[in-house]
């Protein structure tokens, strides 16, 4: 397998930019908050570590089975992180905030069907069997991840909740860097082996390269600090009536 | 390949996107003006009339079905009047969101409250209006939603006076006279 010198060197940058943040989710306590893209994030610096050594090895058949055999856990932990900002937006305290289940589970359901029906109208050349469907890197992942992310935006500005800095700055990115990649598959699709191929390729890797350096500033940077909240607020805002009526009979006694 | 279905399968998505950044967008609308400029934006609607419904709702009488569908409409100023609840409705989300900053502990709760009322009235608007006034057959079903929309919109109203009145008194004349 042969690469590029320009190919080489944005494959480091990711790794070192991987790499940078890991260490500032570690150093500024992201890993809490956001536990599945900081597994992703790991994950992704182990296996390019490992993509890595076995390029410089030439062991072009580890590197293929280490490659395609990632990818399912990948897609487990890229669907994480779905759920990782639909923890910080649509729930609070591993609750659903009232008035927002029902629309985001319709909404992520159209996002489902719209990714099998972007494929199956697309048609891609590859993957030939139905795993493939399930890499991230192909076109069906690329348009549910980008798909389940505006599932949440919409959901969330429509039940008019607020977004904190880094579940914010974590999803644009992410919707950012999803496209590219869902162009970048489409175009794969479309015009196989062809030059907008080529060159969509190109902008994904750069356009991850970007969304990393984008996260490490975000953060970098600190949420404010939340002000603890007592029982009966917390029981009003997850409407848990059963909690309410607990701490009010307790109060009684 | 099918051409058409790949171009409305780009379309798609390309709606989609859209429709999440106009809705992002339409969600911090308020959130980065200041206190004057959210009391500017508020949209008058006659509010005793409004309140006068609810009350109606709230409170029944003997008579319960004193007001006609067509008195309703009128009472809460059609489909101007329900746009301008609508757009109040939301001002009224980001003044309580405000008063957090004086009065933690209550005013967390009360702009759920009013969150939740917000999104009955967007709703209760939704389906008063999808069957129009022009169907006398369906007319049936608009009252039952301009209750909802007016009982939401004096609760929201009144949260929120009350909300100012016990947080922060100075701004509490200037908000009742906007309201």
């Amino acid at each position: 397998m042969k690469f590029t010198s320009a190919e080489f060197v944005i494959w480091a940058a990711c790794l070192f930019g991987e790499a940078a943040l890991a260490l500032i989710l570690i150093i500024r306590g992201g890993i809490r908050s956001f536990r599945f893209f900081s597994g992703w994030i790991f994950f992704l610096l182990l296996r390019d570590v490992t993509l890595f050594e076995l390029h410089r090895r030439e062991m072009d058949d580890a590197y293929s089975w280490v490659y395609w055999n990632s990818q399912i856990p990948e897609l487990a932990l890229v669907i994480g992180i779905a759920w990782d900002i639909v923890g910080q937006v649509l729930r609070y305290e591993g609750k659903w905030i009232w008035g927002v289940k029902k629309p985001f589970i319709l909404s992520a359901l159209g996002a489902v069907t719209l990714a099998v029906l972007m494929t199956a109208a697309l048609h891609p050349v590859y993957p030939h069997t139905f795993v493939g469907w399930l890499y991230p890197s192909n076109l069906f992942c690329s348009v549910l991840i980008l798909e389940l992310g505006v599932a949440v935006i919409i959901t969330a500005s429509r039940s008019r909740l607020t977004w904190r800095n880094r579940v914010n700055g974590l999803s644009t990115g992410w919707m950012i860097w999803s496209f590219v990649m869902f162009l970048a598959e489409a175009a794969r699709s479309y015009y196989p082996h062809s030059r907008i191929d080529w060159y969509l390729g190109q902008v994904r890797l750069y356009a991850f390269f970007v969304a990393v350096l984008y996260w490490m500033l975000v953060f970098w940077r600190r949420d404010p600090e939340r002000k603890p909240m007592p029982a009966e607020m917390r029981a009003a805002l997850s409407g848990s009536f059963a909690e309410l009526l607990g701490k009010v009979e307790t109060g009684n006694k | 390949m099918n051409h058409e279905l790949v171009i409305l399968g780009f379309a798609a998505v390309a709606s989609t996107l859209v429709t999440a950044a106009v809705a992002k967008k339409s969600n911090t609308r308020f959130s980065d003006k200041s206190w004057d400029e959210l009391i500017n934006e508020i949209e008058p609607v006659n509010v005793r009339l409004i309140e006068a419904l609810a009350l109606d709702h709230l409170n029944p009488s003997t008579d319960q079905i004193e007001i006609e569908p067509f008195e309703m409409w009128m009472m809460i100023g059609g489909v101007e009047g329900l746009v301008k609840m609508q757009h109040n409705a939301e001002i009224i989300c980001a003044l309580a969101a405000y008063a957090v900053r004086w009065n933690f502990d209550e005013a967390v709760i009360v702009t759920e409250r009013i969150r939740r009322e917000a999104l009955t009235i967007r709703r209760a608007i939704a389906k008063a209006t999808r069957y129009g006034f022009v169907e006398p057959v369906k007319r049936v079903h608009a009252p039952f939603h301009l209750y909802e929309v007016a009982v939401a919109y004096h609760l929201m109203r009144t949260r929120v006076l009350t909300l100012y009145q016990a947080s922060h008194a100075g701004l509490y004349p200037q908000l009742a006279a906007s309201l």
